[in-house]
């Protein structure tokens, strides 16, 4: 059998997801998929793209969260806090979210069937995200004075509670 | 040499290390604990040395920023710093001999005290008329390091094929 042909069996047998893994498929073999997967060197920059970015927004978001909570030192509201971080937690979001596209570039079929990554992908993150917009929104009208409504509290718990079941399921994608 | 080999051996051998490296439950809960700390650490950190850079957060005093994150920066360095021993102790043979784990500790170790350092002056700063050209190339130097710090973590599987 030639090679061609043992490949387009290969493809025949491990196809069954359909057009999102024939989409993953044609992902990793475009020259970003095999450039980033194919380096030893570019490989961990794209990493530390994905960290940078990871960290700017956990540090941004979190922060406002715990002021929520009352879990900071009360020299500002939470409003004006927000005002402060807003503009560098969503260049944290396109610098995470660029570092991940090109990460999952690199074996995006693996992924695609991995439980672990869809769960944080097609559930939790859109879900988290949400939150977090409907957090920053309301955070203009709860966080204008020095002690937040109980139901400021509340949300700001459940985002942090939301991004940690992202983080986990993130860190679960390597076990399966 | 042979000793300290002999020393890191018998560190993952060791019955409560074999413990939460075989559990799955443990190993996950360490490695979202270092993540979650790093982020935490990292992003507190980089917001203040973006603000002493007067690139963020400009209508707030760098006192203000530095309220803001000052306890929770070093929650997540303490957080960071047990996760991480544990993590290392499941692999204490591969990672005593591994120089850029080294790397990544000598920067760890060097980014905090910048830390340390800035968050001792913030307020000596704010009175200031202009934030101090020094304290600008101790904020820039600071991010340099966190930056090197988290090169240095994901080039060890890269470059080492330590886990």
């Amino acid at each position: 059998m030639s090679h061609a042909a043992l490949s387009s069996l290969g493809l025949q047998l491990a196809e069954g997801s359909g057009f999102w893994w024939r989409v993953a498929y044609w992902f990793e073999s475009t020259d970003i998929g095999l450039s980033v997967g194919g380096s030893t060197w570019v490989y961990p920059y794209v990493q530390l793209l994905h960290f940078i970015g990871l960290s700017l927004w956990f540090g941004t978001t979190i922060a406002v969260d715990l002021h929520l909570l009352g879990a900071l030192r009360k020299e500002q509201t939470a409003a004006q806090l927000q005002k402060a971080l807003f503009v560098w937690n969503w260049i944290g979001f396109v610098v995470l979210i660029a570092g991940g596209v090109l990460l999952f570039s690199t074996a995006a079929t693996l992924f695609i069937g991995n439980p672990g990554f869809d769960t944080k992908i097609g559930l939790l993150l859109p879900v988290a995200l949400a939150w977090h917009v409907l957090v920053q929104l309301k955070v203009r009208s709860w966080g204008r004075t020095m002690n937040p409504p109980n139901v400021a509290r509340v949300a700001g718990f459940v985002e942090i509670l939301l991004w940690v079941c992202v983080a986990t399921a993130a860190t679960t994608i390597p076990y399966f | 040499m042979d000793g300290y080999l002999a020393f890191c051996g018998g560190i993952q051998r060791y019955p409560f290390v074999v413990w939460f490296t075989n559990s799955l439950l443990a190993s996950v809960v360490i490695w979202l604990s270092h993540y979650v700390s790093l982020f935490l650490t990292i992003g507190s950190m980089a917001i203040l040395n973006l603000r002493v850079l007067g690139i963020a957060g400009r209508k707030q005093t760098i006192t203000q920023i530095a309220d803001v994150y000052s306890k929770w920066m070093w929650v997540g360095l303490a957080v960071l710093f047990v996760s991480g021993t544990m993590m290392a102790a499941g692999d204490s043979e591969l990672y005593c001999t591994n120089g850029v784990f080294g790397i990544k500790l000598a920067l760890i170790l060097l980014a905090a005290i910048s830390g340390i350092i800035i968050q001792r002056n913030v307020r000596r700063w704010d009175q200031e008329p202009a934030v101090p050209m020094g304290a600008k190339t101790l904020a820039f130097v600071s991010l340099l390091l966190w930056v090197g710090t988290i090169l240095a973590a994901v080039d060890i599987p890269a470059l080492t094929n330590v886990p």
